[in-house]
């Protein structure tokens, strides 16, 4: 499942269906989902108190597809929002998000990478992502591009110019070595920058995506699924089943299937 | 046979072929169909090495891992394991793999655990290797996530010779790990520890990573992601490669016969 922890709006779901479509193993089936309207008309998370108001539900959306057998979910923000909390209440199936894989696949093809992101606001928090997941001595910073999230898909050409520019900052100022977009909502842009800038780009959506279908696949070939021991322990069902708030409303505002042989 | 729609080598840095076929069953039991994958050795003019648990071995089996890797990425493949839990020469390989990627069993499984779990234990065969290991899961970043290494007082060349014994060796450094200091996973440090996860996770109930599959499927990710994505090595800044004229002046990177063994795993 491919997660976003915002509200359906029209086109936002598509974006990452079509990026599904494009990239997913033949016998993949993927459910791209976002929250509901319940959970607040969120369009984006830039900010740490709408990740607050949103991780309840995100919760909410990691339990139930859990329950409905999937092997592995994307939680859809570079912010990777509620990554460990959601990974405590996962069962067996796998949770990763957009920073993690990113970092994962940036640092496998290059020793120092930079990361552009859309406003400085966001920097700090991303800054003590990256540290916490172990690459910062890889990171040769953050490159903000003035944008929000929901500007990055509204003037396409705007965008692609104003996170080349950021780019070439990154490579040629800082020594970058390749390059993270730091938005899902920049999804689009990473295969033109790459052949301008003659660098390995990272759509992070498409990283977490398929960082998500290769751990999914180790569930049945090599029995990999989460530990639930002493920090991954989980709450008791029970427990939670009395608390009366991890079970409620309707999990997902929108859902498509991609169906497996499409 | 199928055509591959991926090639990946994992390539032993040993000058034996004792073990190849070890590796082959494995690669054949979790590749995935579409990929193709030769399980290699280094040839025995490199040194008759059975093991590398030397820094001194690695350092002398490093130049045949460089010619190796060159030689593999002339061959088109899409990835390559450098299979020894050092993760020998990994740092040089990539430098000189062209669009291939490289990766190893350290950073592979590292990985792997540290999805799994927050904290996990590397179980390894002697003391000797600690100091080395160590070092390298911090260059990672994954140190704070390591609760120790457990060496259970096995060569790489015995943990096979006896797998009652490696079993039960293996099987009570886990049970320390998780209880004395709390791991959460279990990394198996030795390619040569292979066979044993899932009878050790049956008994011990937390994931237990095999770093030759780890290895293997992180280079056949890494594969899937350069033929999906476009994502190959960059080549900027420190990660240079030398110039083909150089080093074609210099004379020592080419050696057609430098595989001493190979088993081809077909699509």
């Amino acid at each position: 499942m491919y997660l976003s922890p915002v509200a359906h709006r029209p086109g936002h779901d598509e974006l990452f269906a079509d990026m599904v479509r494009a990239r997913k193993r033949a016998d993949t089936e993927v459910h791209v989902t976002c929250l509901p309207n319940t959970a607040g008309k969120f369009n984006h998370v830039e900010f740490r108190s709408y990740e607050a108001m949103v991780t309840p539900h995100i919760i909410r959306g990691v339990r139930a597809a859990s329950k409905e057998g999937f092997d592995a979910c994307v939680i859809g923000c570079f912010y990777d929002t509620a990554l460990k909390d959601a990974q405590e209440v996962s069962g067996d199936m796998i949770v990763t998000a957009p920073c993690v894989a990113s970092c994962d696949i940036a640092s496998a093809l290059c020793n120092r990478f930079g990361i552009i992101v859309g406003r400085q606001k966001w920097v700090h928090q991303m800054h003590s992502t990256v540290v916490a997941n172990g690459y910062e001595n890889r990171l040769s910073g953050f490159y903000p591009v003035g944008l929000g999230v929901t500007d990055f898909q509204q003037d396409h050409a705007v965008t692609a110019d104003r996170l080349m520019q950021a780019g070439r900052k990154a490579v040629l100022d800082d020594h970058a070595e390749a390059i993270i977009l730091g938005c899902t909502m920049e999804i689009g842009f990473n295969a033109t920058m790459a052949k301008a800038l003659k660098v390995p780009v990272i759509d992070p959506a498409t990283a977490a995506f398929l960082r998500a279908e290769h751990l999914g696949s180790h569930k049945t070939a090599c029995g990999w699924i989460p530990s639930r021991k002493y920090s991954c322990e989980a709450p008791s069902e029970i427990e939670m089943t009395n608390l009366g708030v991890f079970d409620v409303d309707q999990p997902f505002g929108n859902r498509i299937v991609v169906p497996a042989n499409s | 046979m199928t055509n591959p729609t991926r090639k990946i080598m994992y390539l032993n840095p040993v000058g034996t072929s004792l073990y190849d076929q070890v590796f082959a069953d494995m690669a054949s039991k979790y590749k995935l169909p579409g990929t193709e994958v030769h399980i290699t050795s280094l040839a025995e003019s490199e040194g008759a090495f059975t093991h590398i648990e030397f820094r001194s071995y690695e350092a002398m089996v490093t130049a045949g891992i460089i010619k190796a890797t060159r030689a593999a990425a002339k061959e088109g493949f899409d990835a390559l394991a450098i299979g020894c839990f050092y993760d020998t020469a990994l740092h040089d390989a990539r430098e000189v793999s062209g669009d291939m990627v490289v990766t190893a069993p350290c950073v592979a499984s590292c990985r792997m655990a540290t999805n799994l779990s927050n904290r996990f234990g590397v179980i390894v065969g002697r003391q000797k290797w600690v100091d080395q290991m160590h070092s390298t899961v911090k260059s990672y970043g994954f140190g704070p996530a390591c609760s120790g290494f457990y060496p259970v007082g096995l060569g790489v060349n015995d943990f096979q010779t006896d797998h009652a014994k490696t079993n039960a060796l293996l099987t009570q450094a886990g049970r320390e790990a998780i209880e004395k200091d709390h791991a959460e996973a279990i990394i198996l440090g030795c390619t040569l520890e292979i066979g044993f996860h899932e009878t050790m996770e049956k008994e011990l109930g937390v994931p237990v990573i095999d770093v030759s599959i780890a290895a293997l499927k992180e280079a056949e990710y890494a594969a899937e992601l350069k033929a999906n994505c476009g994502w190959k090595p960059s080549r900027k800044w420190s990660c240079e490669a030398p110039t083909e004229e150089e080093m074609a002046a210099i004379g020592v990177f080419e050696q057609p016969d430098i595989f001493g063994n190979r088993i081809v795993v077909p699509a």
